[in-house]
This record gives C-alpha cells, structure tokens and sequence, in this order.
C-alpha cells in the first residue's frame, strides 16, 4: 500500500509564535526568565562571540563559508544582534518572521542542518555553561536553564521548518521542470509541430499539453500537428478524451492534427473501448504523419541527385 | 501462487504507482504485451472512475489458475456515492461526469465476465476478470 503526503501537509502554514507557545508549553513566566538570564550575559556578548568562532573555526564548513573577513565581521554582527532579540523574551510572530529569515539564509547557501543544529548545541553551552558567572540562586539557575533551553527549541523548530520548506520548493520546482520537459511541443518544419507523449496523462499533465500546444500553435502559425503515442502504453478513455479535446481545440485555430504511432495493441484497445477519434487523421508510425503533413503543406522531400541510395 | 496486488488511490500520482505494480505483476504471470495492456486498461479505468467519482479506494489484482489458463480479476472498491443506475451505466456513451462514458462499457468489453455492486450514498465494487492464457515466463 502507498501513501502520500496530503496537500495539507506539503502546504502547511507557517509556524506561528502560538503554536510554538503551545507546542513547547513556554509560558510568560518563562519568557521572564529568559530575560533575567539575559541581565545576567548580554552585557558580555562578545564573550559569546569569542568562544563560538573558537568552536567554528575548527568545523569543516570554516573555511568554505568564512573566508572572506568582511563577511566574518557583518555574521558576528547579526549574531550579536540575534541573542539581544532572544533575549528580550519576546516571542510573537515578528521574532519568529525574524528566525525564519535566519533559517531560510543558511538554507539558501548551503550550510547543512547537521552543522546548524551542531552549532545550536555549543551556542547552548557558551552560554548556560561558560558564560555563567554564578550570581543567581541555584533553583532560578536551574529555572533559567530550562526556561532558555525551551525558547532555543523553539528556534530550532522556526529553522528546520525553514529548511524543509527550502527542500519542498526545490522538488516542487523539479517537478514542474520535469512536467514541462515532459510535453515538449518541437517545431519539426515550418508549420509543423510534433509532440512526443510518454507516460501516464493526468488531469496537470493533460492541461499541460493542452496550453503549451495551444501557445506553440499560436506561436509558429502552425498547419499540422502530429500527436505521437508511440511511447504510451495504455490508452485508456480518460487520455483519448484528452487528446480528441486538444485535436479540437487545434482544429479551431485552423490547425489539423495527426494522431501518429497508434500501434496495433493500442488500435484494438481503443477499438474495444470503443473510443471514437472522429474525423482525426491517425498513423500507425510518426514517419507516416510526417509524410501526410508534408503533403498538406505542400512539401516534397525527394533525394539530392547522384547521393548513393540504399 | 502469483500473490496479489492492491494500490490505494487517493491522487493522480496514484496512477503512475498502479501502472508499474501492475504492470510488474502481469508480467510475472507471463502475459504477452497485448493482454498485459489490455488488463491496464481496465485497471486504469475503474482507478479513473474511483479518482473522479469517489475521491478515494483501491484496486486490486489477483490470479486464479485454471488448467492451463489463468483468470486475472481486477476488483475495484470505494466507498463514494455509488450508481445510482448501474444498466445505465453500462451504456455507451452515457456519462454524468462530463466524460466519453465509455469507460465502464468499454470494460466489460474487454473482460469475460464483469460484477457491479453499488449501493447509492456507500460505495461500489467493480469486479472484472479475464482468463487468458500465459505465452511463456510465467513463474507460478
């Protein structure tokens, strides 16, 4: 058994400030003692800065993304920036637009998810851990603790969506791209046009063929265009409807179309189905079409004289 | 024992699945190309009337051996709003769905013996079966 992902899923909204709220049971409270964690650090952020691009320089993805010092110096700006907004303690749907710009530019250059998560990870310790200077009591440590802990989750949750939404686009992109290489409408000669079908036609692919051959037709004032199904195995009466719609709507626009590379499986199939193809011109081979369309614009090929014939 | 294959249909990319299962399955039972393409069709068909009518099911295909030949059933089963007239359904050219209506009289066309069960408002089953007998590769 197969399943796929709903459309729900795919195009799921964005991940709100109330959902992460929910999601991770931050409550004011907390927010608060994010922000009493913050009195006790932000004053020594360059501390962070220090400790972090100790770690970073050591990673492999260094040298690749930070050799440029200029660069260097602007990310340890926005970082600086980014842990005073963290710790504000504010966590509405800006900060979350804020954290998903983040996520959506380390996706778009590249920067793997197992190093942003890895760089979480020791961002968590510099600053629980390394940075703390011991003033507060040892419970409201412990709070506090839990409480950053919680608020850093919710980043991650704003970035990893970030990512997956980047992947999700790429495939949606490929797929398109894939759909429009797989109805290529080819002008074979002047006001002739070919299109080789393959695969299975759905409702998309089907529009698809419909538009593209429409558009080619207007294009290149096309007289003849030949449908080629010699790579479709089933003819089924879904995709011969959809093929004697855009026969029809071809016609209309003083184009004549050819059905080519109907083999004899797929004649007696549509035989059986007792599909009608009407006043459509139909070929068993696309040479035949071709030399049929020849015809109807009136072109000869003939051999260059004195070429060796087979 | 050739096994059976079921593909749940929820979508149109559902097709692409059916059309290598079952194509895989065919070939298993040593149909030449012609009665191969001829059983898709009829499983393409019931799974693009499930798709346009119900939304959602699944088609099933199974073998029988029988002497020599083999009957190939293709049960096609959803839960959606059912035919309300199955003789007229079963009428060329009569569609309430705006298409050729060729589909289900085209099917019973291609196979030997075809079943309707529908009950309006819960579904309907659509069992098709074919004997054919296999060329040669057949691994039974």
């Amino acid at each position: 058994m197969v399943h796929h992902p709903s459309p729900s899923l795919v195009h799921a909204p964005d991940v709100s400030a109330a959902d992460l709220r929910r999601r991770l049971s931050i409550t004011d409270h907390d927010l608060l003692l994010v922000r009493l964690y913050g009195s006790v650090i932000v004053h020594r952020l360059d501390e962070f800065v220090r400790h972090f691009y100790a770690w970073l320089e050591l990673q492999p993805e260094f040298s690749h993304f930070f050799s440029d010092g200029e660069r260097l110096s602007r990310v340890q700006r926005q970082q600086t920036e980014h842990w005073h907004d963290f710790f504000s303690g504010t966590l509405d749907d800006e900060y979350v637009a804020r954290r998903r710009r983040i996520g959506d530019t380390h996706a778009r250059i590249g920067l793997s998810l197992a190093a942003y998560l890895a760089s979480v990870d020791v961002s968590l310790t510099i600053l629980l851990d390394r940075m703390y200077d011991g003033r507060l009591e040892k419970q409201a440590y412990i709070d506090c603790q839990r409480a950053v802990t919680k608020m850093i989750h919710a980043d991650t949750i704003v970035i990893v969506d970030a990512y997956t939404r980047m992947t999700q686009r790429t495939l949606t992109e490929q797929t398109r791209a894939l759909m429009e290489m797989s109805t290529p409408v080819t002008q074979l000669w002047d006001s002739i046009l070919v299109l080789p079908v393959v695969g299975i036609v759905d409702t998309p692919r089907a529009n698809d063929i419909m538009t593209s051959s429409l558009r080619r037709i207007a294009e290149t004032r096309a007289k003849v265009f030949i449908i080629d199904v010699s790579g479709v195995s089933v003819i089924d009466t879904a995709v011969a409807n959809h093929i004697l719609k855009v026969t029809h709507a071809t016609r209309l626009m003083g184009c004549q179309s050819v059905l080519s590379g109907v083999s004899p499986i797929i004649a007696r199939t549509m035989v059986e189905l007792g599909i009608d193809v009407g006043s459509i011109e139909t070929s068993a081979t696309l040479r035949d079409a071709l030399e049929r369309a020849f015809r109807t614009i009136g072109v000869m090929v003939v051999p260059v004289p004195g070429t060796p014939t087979r | 024992m050739n096994g059976t294959v079921t593909v749940e249909l929820h979508a149109e990319v559902d097709l692409s699945v059916l059309m290598r299962q079952a194509g895989a399955f065919l070939r298993r039972l040593g149909l030449d190309a012609e009665e191969r393409d001829r059983l898709l069709t009829v499983a393409m068909e019931l799974a693009r009337n499930i798709l346009k009518y119900a939304r959602t099911g699944l088609v099933r295909l199974s073998s029988e051996r029988r002497r020599e030949a083999v009957v190939v059933r293709v049960e096609a089963t959803d839960r959606g709003p059912g035919i309300a007239d199955v003789a007229l359904a079963l009428t060329d050219r009569y569609s309430t769905g705006g298409s050729l209506g060729l589909g289900l009289p085209g099917v019973r066309r291609m196979v030997d013996r075809m079943e309707i069960e529908s009950v309006p408002g819960s579904g309907t089953r659509v069992l098709a079966e074919r004997c054919v007998t296999p060329r040669s590769g057949g691994r039974s």
